[in-house]
């Protein structure tokens, strides 16, 4: 299969993405890869590049991270942020694309040993599980995760 | 059947992705904040393992870890601060400041994918007993690029799909695991064709699914394809025997004689001798003592180990022709 952008050398990097049911297909060598895709840009850049410059290309770019000096422009040319409080900063930019391109905006997988021994990282894993097991319609499983919740909340509010 | 015997998949990769808390992303990094990165995590680990400084790597010495898949190439063209931890078994590393602070991998071969999370989960509670993650409730581990949030995790295999190359059916087969958001990459193939035949198959989504489900869907992916390709082997030996056996036993035969071999002439001849090992052409006793041996003599790594100066291409190329000879012998029979 030849390359989708040289049309000259055979495609080694095949991807397929489906995005709301949109199935688009990219096949690449790894010559045009580098200049298209990793060239300084990441993969998040990459999928949305169009996106971004179309929606955000002429409007204000003042935004700048308070902790690390990562500008919006930069986010948005990269799509690499600089540190961990750019997720709040750029959350408006970050948060609707996440959401197309991952499945879903809900963390449900492990969590730091510190994190999930507060009441807080608890309560969070939990909601995390009603959601999915709400989305599996396994509402008995909901149901007892409810009651969990409902416990943990009288719990700390005891405390 | 155990995971072993199918010789379409090579190894595979699990790998973490993770930054600490309250210092800013390797993006954005300085050299003593790089160096309080590499020391957590170095602390953590301690006994059995090594830590080395890219910037004081030699070339081949950095060149052979990226052979090895141990570390990728981006850590040494483009990461100032760039380290790695190996484990003494090379089973075990963890990339330091490269895209992110952290990088866990582990790789085994075969397909273990279960095996390998347990490893990297294991790596991973206790670099996080030592060092804070960056992390959020919502979004999971925080990591540099958004395509990484949640779990952090790349489940990777590397497969060996000669047959759906050949009869061009790859791209059909992959296309009807669409839902799955599975990406394929050839591995060998620099600029022009996928000469080993050999991808790698990975997991899109790290938000909003578990570290299981991803493993689930890989799994399900590369099974899918194992059985693609066996198809595709019967297809191809019914409709073009003298052909395939043709192009088998001429590499083989190649292989096995040659006084000079090129390494995209090594890569292209080990792919056959495999398909050869599938029909019961060659007798070749492990497969996988293939792929190890490919690895070895893959550039750096034969520099490095040959025992005398490798200057020339022409030197390597007669090294690695010397190699393969005696190996074959023991391999074959
Ligand atoms: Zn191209
Ligand atoms: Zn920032």
């Amino acid at each position: 299969m030849l390359c989708d952008a040289c049309k000259k050398n055979e495609a080694t990097y095949h991807t397929i993405r489906q995005y709301n049911g949109i199935k688009t297909e990219t096949h690449l060598c790894s010559e045009c890869r580098r200049k298209f895709v990793t060239g300084g840009k990441s993969d998040f850049a990459n999928a949305f590049f169009s996106d971004f410059s179309s929606a955000f290309g002429t409007a204000k770019k003042k935004r700048v991270c308070r902790e690390c000096g990562t500008t919006e422009e930069e986010f948005l040319n990269t799509g690499y942020v600089g540190c961990e409080n750019c997720y709040k900063e750029f959350a408006n930019l970050i948060l609707p694309r996440v959401s197309q391109m991952q499945q879903g905006l809900i963390h449900v997988g492990k969590m730091p040993s510190v994190a999930a021994s507060t009441v807080e990282g608890e309560y969070a894993r939990l909601k995390a599980e009603l959601k999915k097991a709400v989305d599996a319609e396994d509402y008995e499983r909901a149901a007892k995760i409810n009651l969990k919740l409902k416990k943990l909340k009288n719990e700390s509010q005891g405390v | 059947m155990t995971e072993n015997m199918k010789d379409s998949v090579i190894s595979t990769r699990v790998r973490l992705a993770r930054n600490l808390k309250g210092i800013p992303f390797p993006s954005k990094i300085g050299a003593g904040q790089a160096n309080v990165v590499a020391g957590k995590v170095y602390e953590a680990l301690g006994k059995g393992y090594k830590l080395y400084n890219i910037a004081r790597l030699n070339e081949s010495e950095a060149g052979a870890l990226v052979e090895k898949h141990l570390i990728s190439k981006e850590l040494v063209a483009s990461c100032p601060f760039g380290s790695v931890i190996v484990g003494d078994d090379e089973t075990l590393s963890v990339m330091l400041n490269e895209e992110d602070h952290v990088r866990e991998q582990v790789i085994l071969s075969g397909l273990k994918l279960e095996e390998a999370y347990r490893l990297v989960d294991g790596l991973d509670d206790r670099i996080g007993e030592n060092a804070q993650f960056a992390f959020s409730e919502r979004l999971g581990y925080l990591t540099a690029c958004p395509t990484n949030l949640g779990t952090g995790m790349r489940a990777s295999v590397m497969m060996f799909l000669p047959a759906l190359t050949i009869t061009d059916t790859l791209m059909q087969s992959v296309n009807a695991l669409g839902m799955l958001n599975i990406a394929l990459r050839g591995v060998y193939g620099e600029g022009s064709d996928a000469i080993g035949f050999i991808y790698q198959i990975s997991n899109r989504r790290t938000l909003g699914l578990t570290e299981n489900d991803i493993l689930g869907l890989v799994r399900t992916a590369v099974n899918h394809l194992s059985e693609a390709e066996e198809r595709a082997r019967e297809f191809l030996i019914a409709t073009r025997e003298i052909s395939v056996k043709d192009e088998i036993m001429r590499a083989y035969g190649i292989a096995a004689n040659a006084y000079r071999l090129s390494n995209q002439e090594l890569i292209r001849y080990f792919a056959f001798i495999k398909l050869g090992a599938y029909y019961k052409l060659i007798p070749v006793k492990r497969v996988f003592a293939l792929d190890e041996l490919m690895t070895s003599l893959q550039p750096y790594n034969l520099i490095s180990a040959a025992d005398r100066p490798l200057n020339t291409p022409e030197e390597r190329d007669v090294y690695r022709a010397e190699c393969v000879r005696e190996a074959l012998k023991e391999i074959v029979g």
